[in-house]
């Protein structure tokens, strides 16, 4: 039953018309004040124009490469994610993920004007387009969805079909020898093939990885490079393990495609696994990346704003750039790589033959940031852990959570390895901590920067800011399936939660407690206590219980029979689910 | 006109000169002899000129700050003044004094660093020693503790030779011994230390050992400071010093502290010198998850016996909560009144477990310990201590397992290197005596100053403009020295060169080696044993924090040498925590459980693997042998049952036992065995036994054991010089066929 659901591909009829031109499309200006925030870059125009996406301000900023400045702004969207162009370069395509939107600009010369748009599925974080330019591909990341959209006439794209994925996705690769798509995790390491013609999910691979933010074909064609991070489960996070890489390490992977594609082989064999950062100088957060044709590869570390440049032949490079650097674009001759500052509001001009940064080049006038958008610039940043190895994203992955243990001093102890919690809607679920023994935000912030990052103390403003980015993450909505579901098993199981009176310590609006309670769990340091995690956002986890026990939410009742009086006949069971899935 | 301090010390000095008089000529003895005889205040302040500057250099080095050194200084005094009289058939004065100075200062150091309030949300290891603390001053207070640790006949002559800068002649007649005789001691101690401290992974050179030690010019003892002392020390050994008196608080709590647990010293230090050897597992989580068992003294002094009651009782705690098999708290006892009472060589009562089965508290064991302590003449101080040390040998010796106690800064030493970071330019360096001139002895290997191009035998010119001429060692080491990421200029030029040359260097933090390969091919290790195969040899020598870092470059380097298959060398390795064994472990295999740890309440966790898998697809020989430290052994047993490596060697010999690490209330720790691990296989145990046995008679062990020692060393010996290895010959046979079979699409 499972399994079925997302495996079925669902035909969906086009929810939007493509609108009219330029409805929400006035001209914006580079020299009006606003915080951008960079999230994709793409190249036009042989090389000459490149195209900035901007997350925060909902533009696109066209820059004149040979003039390196900013020479236009247009308003596209509410939220940017990613942007793709037709290979004829006259149409780009925006994932408007604010919007949920897909949004098609046609592209004439350096004026861009909104052609047509299209809704799908909540949260649409990447665009990828099929080699021909006539269909692309967005999936959506807290719908869980993949959509394939014809692109026939561009300015009126429509939706072909609807595909559910196992995981929230974000970065898309197509393989077009084989005619796949591989669709990544956005926070675990789990791969979709996806078989476009189909419009199915053929296998799900799982890699030993997590924030997979860079995937690239090599130009062979025969393997695919991924830039990730691994968590090591046997490692604390005190300081010595930090220091030494055996906690978390930064990583370029190379698979073999051939074994992607082979549902029954191992997709680790023959791979190589290559490590961004070394003792004294970690490599957080790689957030980017594409491959030169002679084989190397470039990697915006976005923890530490600095860009590797190398391989494992020959070993990495590292250039510092500003704030941030997520998105990279490779010049058409390979030699220059524009990297987009996300918090800078800025893209590095790379001199690959030099190995530096030759130009910066600025969006736009900026405005000053709020609290929240300082604390947002800290969450990302990997330099407020010990040597750059690890920033609060890297486990709690934008927010939410890298859905593996950590063996960390919050709950006072090591040995006593925890699942990672979300952060999204944390600012109603206090106290913090496994055990509830935080009862300021602020506090917890604290312990965690210095006990599980080790890094330095933050001044009491940086707690502040962190605070307040921390309180404006909302918990995420259900993925499409569960929406799908009978509005009648979800009414039902609310009266399966109200019976069992789950409400005792799952207590609405947000479906936890301040108390900590003895519920027949026990961690290795024998800590029986825990804080009731909230349930809101209950559909977007991936395990359950504190040691991730219990693998499937079904589990956390069948197998582990969590909070239960008496017996739940499994009809009440799947209520229940419906119920808990929907929060 | 005021003098200036430097006069005043000066003036000092030469009024104390002429006041003593006739003392000063007298030998040591004498000397001490006068002062618990009679009182005799000259003779007191005579030995206090004669060994100040040693102590006070010490103190100095040890504790960095010059009015906590001051405290220590006095301290030793007092202390010294305390024991005058039972020093009479002691060995050397100076190297008892040393002794005891180093142990207070260090005891200080300790004392400093305790945070008076900590939160208790903060770990063990919140501050887990900054990077910055693991400096050459580390190195020279683990040199210090070792020099500590020397039998006296080895000790003296050091001490005396290299610390004091006497002659030798002068020195063999202080000792009373043939010069001849001196001198063969010198080596022998110099030898012994040297093998000590790399034994604990300070990879310092003889020379380096000697150029710390000696050279350069005396510490100044403060001239008010050696009269207070002498003052202090005087109305002390009477009992009437006051913690009021000017500047006495400091040095009255050190001098009682120091007083309080002497004989506790000497087991601490037999434990730290097998705590390399052991593996310590879970030590972290359960130094928070335990509280020290008791409350520390509180103000009034206690007693001496109640101190050591609560000390032994602290410990019964640990083992009834912690031992997978602990003996019953009653036999614990009476085997520690049995070794009272044979150390007082009186016969023990006869109903002596029936009264220790009636001790139900501290205080009642104190109470016990008191009716069979032996009165009147045996109760003086040094039989006290001998009877105090014998009580705690007797408990320790009842528990099954190494049970040890450690002090805290063996603790804490330990888990610096543990953690494996050395903050420095990178060099050892000693006094020349003809340039009068540091000499760089060697630049290590990682170590910055040999990448600038350093070179043995440099002199060292100038540090950071500052002429080195005449310069005492220490102070030397005082300006290379400094914080992680800051920059030091040396100027330095080869004995018989006239140019010299300058470098800038960053300090930083100067790893050892962990992980070897075959040979050495410049700065890098060659890992591939022959061009005519493909298998490549990584040698792990110990494990810790660094290990799996550095197996991850060695993966590296053997894929660039083309290496396809792979020999791991496990034999004779030396130090070892459970953790850092496990994370090795766990990056050689693939999702697997490596291990089960069962610990005392019977609670069975399984250690699971990620999938790093280093080395993946290639076909794996692992050596071992009777040598290995346990942590490694459970290591090659992980490989053996996950299927993932052939075994070939010798037998190994642990059992499997797990040892924890417990905060005791006078700020050392106990070591205790607490679990044992369990193997995955169904029928596999301890020891680990080859799949290929290979045997290697006593020769052949002693030689492939000098030869893996030597390979750790700065500048491996040539590869010509390499012992027959019957066991890696085989390893390789294995794994030819491996790969032949692997072409052969087996």
């Amino acid at each position: 039953m499972r399994t079925r659901w997302f495996l079925a591909a669902v035909l969906v009829p086009a929810v939007a018309l493509a609108v009219a031109h330029l409805q929400r499309g006035p001209k914006a200006s580079p020299r009006e004040p606003r915080l951008r925030r960079p999230a994709a870059l793409a190249l036009a125009d042989g090389g000459k124009l490149l195209l900035a996406a901007n997350r925060r301000s909902g533009t696109v900023t066209v820059i004149d490469t040979g003039l390196s400045r900013a020479v236009a702004e247009v308003t596209v969207g509410r939220g940017l994610a990613d942007l793709a162009a037709t290979p004829d370069g006259r149409w780009l395509l925006a994932a408007d993920e604010a919007g949920h939107e897909l949004v098609v600009l046609g592209r004439e010369g350096k004026d861009l004007r909104v052609a047509g748009r299209l809704k799908v599925p909540p949260y649409p974080v990447s665009v990828r387009l099929a080699p021909d330019g006539g269909r692309c591909f967005v999936a959506s990341l807290w719908a869980r969805q993949l959509t394939v959209v014809d692109l026939a006439s561009p300015s009126k794209p429509s939706g072909r079909a609807t595909i559910d994925l196992p995981f929230a996705p974000r970065l898309q690769l197509f393989l077009p020898k084989a005619g796949k798509l591989l669709v990544a995790d956005s926070h675990g390491g789990q791969l979709a093939v996806i078989d476009p013609e189909g419009g199915k999910v053929e296998s799900v691979r799982s890699l030993p990885a997590h924030n997979i933010r860079g995937l690239a074909l090599s130009h062979s064609g025969e393997s695919v490079l991924l830039a990730h991070q691994i968590l090591n489960r046997l490692s604390t996070t005190a300081r010595d393990d930090i220091h030494w890489g055996n906690l978390l390490t930064n990583n370029l992977r190379t698979v073999s495609v051939a074994s992607l594609l082979d549902a029954k082989a191992d997709p680790l064999r023959g791979g190589v696994l290559d490590y961004l950062g070394d003792v004294g100088g970690g490599a957080a957060d790689p957030s980017g990346l594409v491959v030169r044709p002679d084989g190397s590869a470039v990697v915006a570390l976005g923890g530490v704003g600095e860009v590797a440049v190398g391989g494992p032949a020959s070993g990495w490079r590292r250039v510092p750039v500003e704030s941030r650097p997520t998105a990279v674009a490779l010049s058409p001759d390979g030699r220059t790589a524009y990297v987009a500052n996300t918090f800078a509001d800025s893209v590095s001009v790379l001199d690959l033959s030099a190995n530096k940064a030759a130009r910066t080049i600025r969006l736009g006038e900026r405005a000053t940031p709020a609290a929240s958008d300082r604390g947002e610039e800290l969450f990302y940043d990997g330099r407020l852990s010990h040597d750059g190895w690890l920033s609060c994203h890297s486990c709690h992955t934008d927010g939410h959570s890298n859905g593996l243990l950590n063996d960390n001093f919050s709950d006072g102890t090591f040995g006593t390895p925890k699942r990672v919690l979300s952060l999204l809607g944390v600012k109603d679920t206090g106290p913090w901590a496994w055990d509830g023994g935080m009862a300021d935000l602020k506090a917890q912030v604290r312990a965690s920067v210095e006990t599980t990052m080790r890094g330095r103390k933050l001044s009491a403003a940086q707690e502040e800011d962190l605070a307040a980015y921390l309180r404006t993450l909302a918990p995420p909505p259900p993925p499409a399936c569960a929406a799908r579901r009978d509005p009648g098993a979800a009414e039902r199981g609310q009266r399966v939660f109200r019976e069992q009176a789950c409400a005792v310590c799952h207590a609405p609006p947000s479906y936890t407690t301040a108390k900590a309670y003895d519920v027949g769990l026990r961690d290795e340091a024998g800590k029986r206590a825990f804080n009731p995690p909230s349930l809101r956002g209950l559909s977007q986890g991936r395990h359950f219980l504190h040691d991730s026990r219990a693998v499937t939410l079904r589990d956390v009742f069948a197998r582990h029979r969590h909070g239960l009086k008496g017996d739940l006949p499994g009809a009440d069971l799947d209520d229940l689910l419906a119920f808990l899935e929907s929060l | 006109m005021p003098a200036t301090p430097h006069e005043a010390l000066l003036i000092g000095h030469v009024r104390k000169l002429l006041a003593a008089g006739a003392t000063t000529a007298l030998p040591d003895r004498e000397l001490v002899e006068r002062f618990a005889q009679a009182r005799d205040e000259r003779a007191f302040e005579t030995l206090v000129h004669r060994h100040g500057p040693m102590v006070f250099r010490v103190c100095r080095r040890v504790l960095g700050r010059a009015h906590e050194a001051e405290d220590a200084f006095q301290a030793t005094f007092l202390v010294f003044a305390r024991k005058a009289g039972s020093l009479r058939d002691q060995g050397s004065v100076s190297s008892w004094l040393y002794g005891v100075a180093s142990r207070i200062a260090l005891k200080a150091r300790a004392a400093v660093r305790v945070d008076p309030a900590p939160s208790q949300r903060q770990p063990a290891k919140a501050t887990p020693s900054p990077l910055e603390e693991l400096t050459l001053r580390e190195a020279r207070a683990a040199l210090d503790e070792e020099l500590a640790r020397l039998p006296e006949k080895f000790r003296a002559p050091l001490i005396l030779c290299c610390l004091e800068g006497r002659a030798r002649d002068e020195a063999a007649l202080e000792l009373g011994l043939p010069f001849s005789t001196l001198k063969s001691r010198l080596e022998q101690a110099r030898d012994l230390l040297r093998r000590r401290l790399s034994r604990r992974g300070l990879t310092l050179s003889g020379a380096l050992s000697a150029g710390l030690l000696g050279g350069g010019a005396d510490a100044a003892v403060p001239g008010a400071l050696a009269q207070t002392t002498v003052r202090h020390a005087i109305l002390f050994e009477a009992g009437t010093l006051t913690a009021e008196a000017p500047a006495a608080a400091g040095a009255l709590a050190l001098a009682k502290g120091a007083l309080n647990v002497m004989p506790t010293f000497k087991l601490a230090a037999l434990a730290a010198a097998v705590l390399l050897a052991i593996a310590l597992a879970g030590g972290a989580a359960m130094r928070q998850a335990d509280e020290p068992a008791a409350p520390p003294a509180a103000a009034d002094e206690p007693s001496r016996l109640t101190a050591l009651a609560r000390r032994l009782w602290a410990v019964t705690e640990l083992v009834a909560k912690h031992h997978p098999e602990p003996p019953a708290r009653a036999d614990m006892l009476a085997a520690t009144a049995a070794a009272v009472c044979k150390e007082a060589k009186v016969a023990p009562p006869a109903d002596l477990k029936r009264l220790a089965a009636d001790v139900s508290s501290a205080d009642q064991l104190a109470a016990f310990l008191k009716s069979v302590w032996p009165a009147g003449e045996a109760a003086k101080k040094p039989a006290q201590e001998k009877l105090e040390a014998a009580a705690l040998r007797g408990l320790l010796g009842s528990v099954p397992g190494e049970t040890n106690l450690m002090s805290s800064q063996e603790v804490r030493i330990n888990d610096q290197i543990s953690a494996n970071r050395y903050v420095g330019i990178g060099i050892q360096i000693a006094m020349d005596k003809d340039a009068k001139r540091a000499v760089i002895v060697d630049p290590f290997r990682r170590g910055t100053a040999r990448k600038a191009g350093v070179k043995p035998g440099d002199l060292i010119v100038r540090v950071d403009g500052k002429d080195t001429q005449g310069a005492p060692l220490p102070k030397v080491v005082e300006w290379l020295r400094g914080e992680e990421g800051t920059t030091v200029e040396i100027e330095v030029r080869q004995p018989k060169a006239t140019e010299s040359r300058t470098y800038t260097i960053t300090r930083a933090p100067v790893p050892f080696d962990t992980v070897f390969g075959y040979s050495r091919a410049g700065e890098e290790w060659r890992h591939r044993i022959d061009s005519s195969h493909l298998v490549g040899y990584v040698r792990v020598g110990s494990v810790t924090s660094s290990t799996l870092h550095e197996l991850r470059h060695a993966e590296r380097r053997l894929r660039d040498e083309g290496a396809r298959a792979v020999v791991l060398d496990l034999r004779n390795t030396h130090g070892a925590l459970l953790h850092h064994a496990q994370l090795m472990a766990g990056g050689l295999l693939d999702g697997r459980v490596l291990w089960r740890t069962r610990d005392a309440r019977g609670e069975v966790k399984e250690a699971r693997s990620g999938n790093e898998a280093l080395f993946r697809d290639w076909p794996m020989a692992v050596l071992i042998n009777a040598h290995m430290n346990p942590a490694v052994e459970a290591v090659a047993a992980a490989l053996q049952d996950a299927g993932r490596a052939t075994l070939v060697g010798q037998p190994t010999q642990g059992a499997g036992y797990i040892n924890s690490l417990f905060p005791l209330p006078d700020g050392g720790s106990l070591v205790l065995r607490t679990g044992r691990l369990e193997r995955t296989e169904k029928g596999r145990s301890w020891p680990v036994v080859p799949d290929h046995a290979v045997p290697l008679d006593k020769a052949g062990t002693e030689a492939l054991a000098e030869w893996l020692r030597k390979m750790e060393r700065s500048d491996p010996p040539a590869d010509a010089d390499r012992p027959a290895d019957p066991q890696l010959a085989k390893a390789i046979d294995l794994l030819r066929t491996a790969l032949k079979d692997e072409g052969r699409g087996k």
